[in-house]
């Protein structure tokens, strides 16, 4: 049964990467006309710091998974993460919406809200399904949603890599 | 109550089934309006509004609310019986499945109350669908509804993939699947790769329309033709998402009526491989009347052309097994060896489309409406039609009734290639596609004659089907749990199966279980390695 | 077109005879292997390799071929993507009518005179949405693309008149974005591109004279331009020398008088849901406005 729903949320993950693959692809299709905005616009510092609270809830994840009896510990450590990363990074939001409207005008605004806000709602979902695991959940289900928390976490580095890095770098 | 609460494979896949054959009635309604207003040059019928309206209906419902449900209905009936289930892995995300589906069905049609229905063809181009052109409600209402339906067939694509990984009876192995089983699950992998595209479109349309994102703008630095490639990266897949169980419905009841197994059991299950592959490399063929560089299109040339050879193989190896067999034309078999007609042409029409210069005259015309009939009615309904009476009898426990069954088939066949073949006619001679109306030119107004009568008569076919069905599954004669002598293991449930399906499942050591136990003297099983 | 046509014309052999092989066999197989009464199950066959391979290796050479032809034909019948020198021709599609522009300046729309015997290199343009120019005779189609420009070669051996359509779904009235080409011989054809560039002359006689100051009054100059007075909008036709053109309305109206003064008042009766609302004018202001039109050679 475990091994049922772990394939299940496996090919919903590759279906779901697969998504973000074509939204990335259209930031990257649109990145010669918005790279001056988004150099303007983008606070590396600020959103590498939230960036590192999100993959640290990643080896908060592993933890809960891996031992049993702090299981319920390692999962709020990891809500925390994931929250402190979904208020910080949401507040950066909105500070690029309040002051860079002049700048927000064209395809940078389009596709970085559109990447930002998908994996936002993504990780939204996942604080959610944490929280009733925290409430009401098994081992089981602690290592299927381990496999969904880990995937936010990864395509935000494809994000952050695409979006962040390669503006700067 | 159990119909809305129950979550049981069998009912669900007979809901699907319902909600299908509901929504193909709308959809042929839908292109009777059509029918009825191409019949004469300027005729006034319906508005032009109007009829753009009824023609992007008529081709989303006919894609997402009939054919891909029912094709799901018909899996997650079957297959957990093929492969000696009690149900499918997830029974409740199957029910879901349907339902989800159903509300974007509701959705969708619910456009026509609410403003108007989507208007700009069942792909959507833009600019076209960007606010400025298309300021009605009506494509949010299609975005969203198709979301919903995506969400839905993604789903049941899960499903159906973990069931068949997972759930098989103790020896049946992946080479001794049967077809549709296979099939299914190829087909299941397919929908992974290809709905995340469609997806991904649909959220950057309502991006575009509802919070003034500019991703297919040209006015404002957006690219039109992202919608295209992004959303024909899905379509194309998703042509072959929409025939390969109608494949696997064939690979059954060919050899069952033959009487010998399928020829080439190896070849069909990797042509079937290949052709998924290579399915993500065609899609823009949709596209070679865009400037898009010789290059470019010379590569999805080969590539769509390449495609033919593994259908190819399908086709030959189904005629093959008709040779040397011992052949009972029910009207299944009737169904199926139409639809080996059939399907050949819309597959031929398929190849001319990927010879470019050819595509440079013939696209955007009624010899596509032709083509895309070809292989859509003449191949997956006509195939749905042989799978229909060849499982009706096991959903239900009556056989339908073959007289009637012989009406419907003359009428369809009559009706449907009188309506469709003359269209390879009036796209040759100039007639573009999706137009309310047209010029009284030489030949124009009696090819679309022929064409109204024809649809006419298929009208009545589906009237006659409607009619079997509703009076076999009453009256019907009792079919027992094997009536037509077959192999796979949905035969050795009783018609209806009991609930948990079988008491005790029969041992699996080959491709044909009930043939081996049948005939334990020349069972299948001392050819395995072989073949 | 030639080459587009024996390459159908090879096509279609090519699938006539797949098919009739096909069908032959299935038809045969049908009546020869019917079950026959009381017989048991026929000999078990699983297949053969070799047949298989055969009918994989076959269909693959067949369509080897094919694709030769097909490039060949594609570098006979495409224009270059970017060719190095100005088009002789643009068009570009608005929603529902086409506007063609000559390399000296003259424009029209609707109707597309070109000369008879030459290759013409057309640019093909979007004001609005993305549509498809397309004259089954004597070009390949292409889509016109917003943003874009795309290059087609355009020729006609001889003199005559072909139709023409918008060959991409473009919104209400696609179905009638028709338009017709006029092949010419050359001087012909020299004489009417000089006139299509002269600006209109002014009436002088009744009602012309008034329905042109009408035209002026009620702003239809706002979307159709008339070159030599102050009528310059672009959105709608240009409208100098219209009274030359066989149709109106992207060919849904030939053009008369009557259909003239129709156009003028209530287009939204003659072809619904174009982009050209209806405008209130008496029956005596249609008429002067007509006739004015009508002038306009």
């Amino acid at each position: 049964m475990r091994d049922r729903v772990r394939l299940g949320m496996a090919l919903f993950l590759l279906t779901d990467a697969i998504f973000f693959f074509f939204l990335i692809l259209a930031f990257i299709y649109f990145r010669d006309a918005s790279l001056h905005t988004a150099a303007l616009t983008l606070d590396l510092r600020v959103t590498a710091t939230w960036t590192a609270c999100l993959l640290t809830s990643s080896l908060s994840m592993w933890r809960a998974v891996a031992s049993p009896r702090r299981r319920r510990l390692w999962l709020g450590v990891t809500i925390t993460l994931g929250v402190v990363f979904f208020v910080g990074q949401g507040t950066e939001y909105l500070r690029i919406l309040r002051d860079g409207i002049a700048t927000t005008q064209g395809l940078f605004s389009t596709t970085f809200f559109t990447l930002a806000g998908v994996h936002g709602l993504h990780l939204l979902i996942g604080i959610v399904l944490l929280a009733i695991l925290l409430m009401v959940g098994n081992s089981a289900a602690t290592g299927v949603i381990a496999m969904y928390w880990y995937f936010v976490g990864v395509v935000w580095i494809a994000i952050f890599s695409v979006v962040y890095l390669w503006t700067f770098l | 109550m159990n119909w809305i609460a129950g979550i049981g494979h069998k009912r669900t896949g007979i809901l699907y089934m319902l909600s299908a054959l509901l929504f193909f009635l709308v959809g042929g309604m839908e292109a009777m309006v059509m029918r009825a207003q191409l019949a004469l040059p300027n005729l006034k019928v319906v508005t032009p509004q109007m009829y753009n309206q009824v023609f992007t209906m008529h081709g989303t419902t006919m894609i997402f609310l009939v054919v891909m449900p029912v094709l799901t209905g018909f899996s997650v009936y079957l297959i957990p019986l093929m492969i000696g289930a009690s149900d499918m892995a997830f029974p409740r995300l199957n029910a879901f499945s349907f339902w989800l589906q159903l509300c974007g069905g509701l959705l969708l049609y619910l456009s026509f109350a609410a403003g108007g229905a989507p208007d700009a063809g069942w792909f959507s181009y833009a600019p076209l669908t960007e606010r400025t052109y298309s300021p009605g409600p009506g494509l949010d209402y299609w975005a969203l509804a198709i979301l919903l339906l995506g969400a839905s067939f993604v789903a049941a694509a899960i499903n159906l993939v973990v069931t068949v990984v997972t759930l098989r009876a103790p020896g049946m192995t992946i080479k001794r699947l049967p077809l549709f089983v296979w099939m299914n699950l190829v087909n299941g992998l397919m929908i992974l790769f290809a709905l995340p595209s469609l997806v991904a479109s649909l959220v950057m349309l309502l991006g575009d329309r509802l919070l003034h994102a500019r991703f297919f703008d040209a006015a404002q630095g957006g690219s039109p033709l992202l919608w295209q490639h992004y959303f024909w990266i899905f379509g194309h897949p998703e042509v072959y998402i929409m025939i390969f169980p109608a494949f696997g419905m064939i690979s059954e009841i060919i050899p069952v009526f033959s009487r010998k197994p399928i020829f080439g059991y190896r070849f069909v299950a990797l042509s079937s491989v290949a052709i998924a592959f290579l399915s993500y490399g065609v899609w823009a063929h949709h596209m070679f009347a865009v400037a898009l560089g010789r290059t470019f299109l010379s590569v999805f040339a080969a590539a769509s052309m390449l495609i033919a050879v593994p259908t190819g193989v399908k086709v030959f190896s189904w005629t093959a097994t008709l040779f040397g067999g011992s052949i009972r034309l029910t009207t299944s078999m009737l169904f199926a060896v139409a639809f080996l007609l059939e399907f050949t042409i819309g597959g031929l029409s398929g190849v001319a489309f990927a010879t470019v210069p050819i595509d440079w005259q013939l696209t955007d015309t009624y010899f596509v409406v032709a083509h895309l009939h070809y292989v859509l009615f003449g191949g997956t309904v006509f195939a749905l039609f042989a799978g229909v009476y060849y499982w009706f009898p096991k959903f239900t426990g009556h056989l339908l009734d073959e007289t009637l069954g012989r009406w419907h088939f003359w009428l369809v066949v009559v009706g449907f290639n009188a309506t469709f073949f003359v269209q390879h006619f009036l796209g040759l001679i100039g007639m573009p596609r999706r137009v309310y109306t047209y010029p009284d030119l030489p030949g124009w107004g009696a090819l679309n004659l022929v064409s109204t009568i024809g649809a006419g008569i298929l009208v009545f076919g589906i009237f006659v089907f409607v009619c079997n069905i509703l009076v076999s599954f009453k009256f019907g004669a009792p079919a027992g749990n094997d009536p037509w002598n077959a192999w796979t293991l949905e035969w050795a449930a009783s018609s209806p199966p009991a609930p948990g399906n079988f008491e005790r499942v029969p041992p699996v050591k080959s491709r044909r279980p009930l043939w081996d136990l049948k005939h334990p003297d020349a069972p299948d099983w001392v050819h395995e390695g072989v073949v | 077109m030639q080459v587009a046509a024996s390459l159908f014309a090879g096509m279609l052999i090519l699938a006539a005879a797949v098919f009739i092989l096909v069908g032959c066999l299935v038809c045969y197989g049908l009546v020869r292997y019917r079950a026959r009464a009381g017989a048991g199950e026929p000999a078990q066959t699983f297949g053969s390799r070799k047949l298989e391979t055969i009918w994989t290796v076959v269909p693959l050479i067949l369509v080897t071929g094919l694709f030769i032809a097909t490039l060949r034909a594609m570098a006979l019948i495409d224009a270059p993507s970017q060719p190095g020198r100005a088009a002789d021709l643009i068009v570009t599609g608005h929603q529902w009518w086409w506007q063609a522009r000559y390399s000296n300046g003259a424009v029209t729309a609707g109707e597309v005179h070109i000369p008879a015997g030459k290759r013409l290199l057309v640019q093909v343009e979007s004001a609005d949405v993305i549509h498809d120019f397309w004259v089954p005779h004597l070009a390949r189609k292409m889509d016109a693309v917003p943003g874009r420009s795309s290059y087609i070669w355009l020729e006609a051996d001889a003199p005559g008149t072909w139709d023409g359509a918008c060959s991409e779904f473009c919104g209400t009235q696609h179905a009638w974005m028709r338009f017709i080409v006029v092949a010419e011989p050359e001087a012909a054809f020299s004489v009417w591109l000089n006139h299509l560039a002269e600006p209109a002359a002014t009436p002088s006689t009744e009602p012309a004279a008034q329905g042109a100051l009408l035209f002026q009054q009620k702003k239809c100059g706002d979307c159709h331009a008339i070159a030599g007075t102050g009528a310059r909008g672009e959105s709608g036709p240009d409208l100098t020398h219209v009274a030359t053109r066989r149709y109106l309305g992207g060919t849904i109206s030939p053009n008369t008088s009557d259909n003239l003064a129709r156009w003028s008042a209530s287009p939204q009766s003659m072809k619904p849901g174009n982009r050209m609302p209806d405008q209130p004018l008496s029956d005596a202001e249609r008429t002067a406005i007509a006739s004015y039109l009508e002038t306009l050679q």
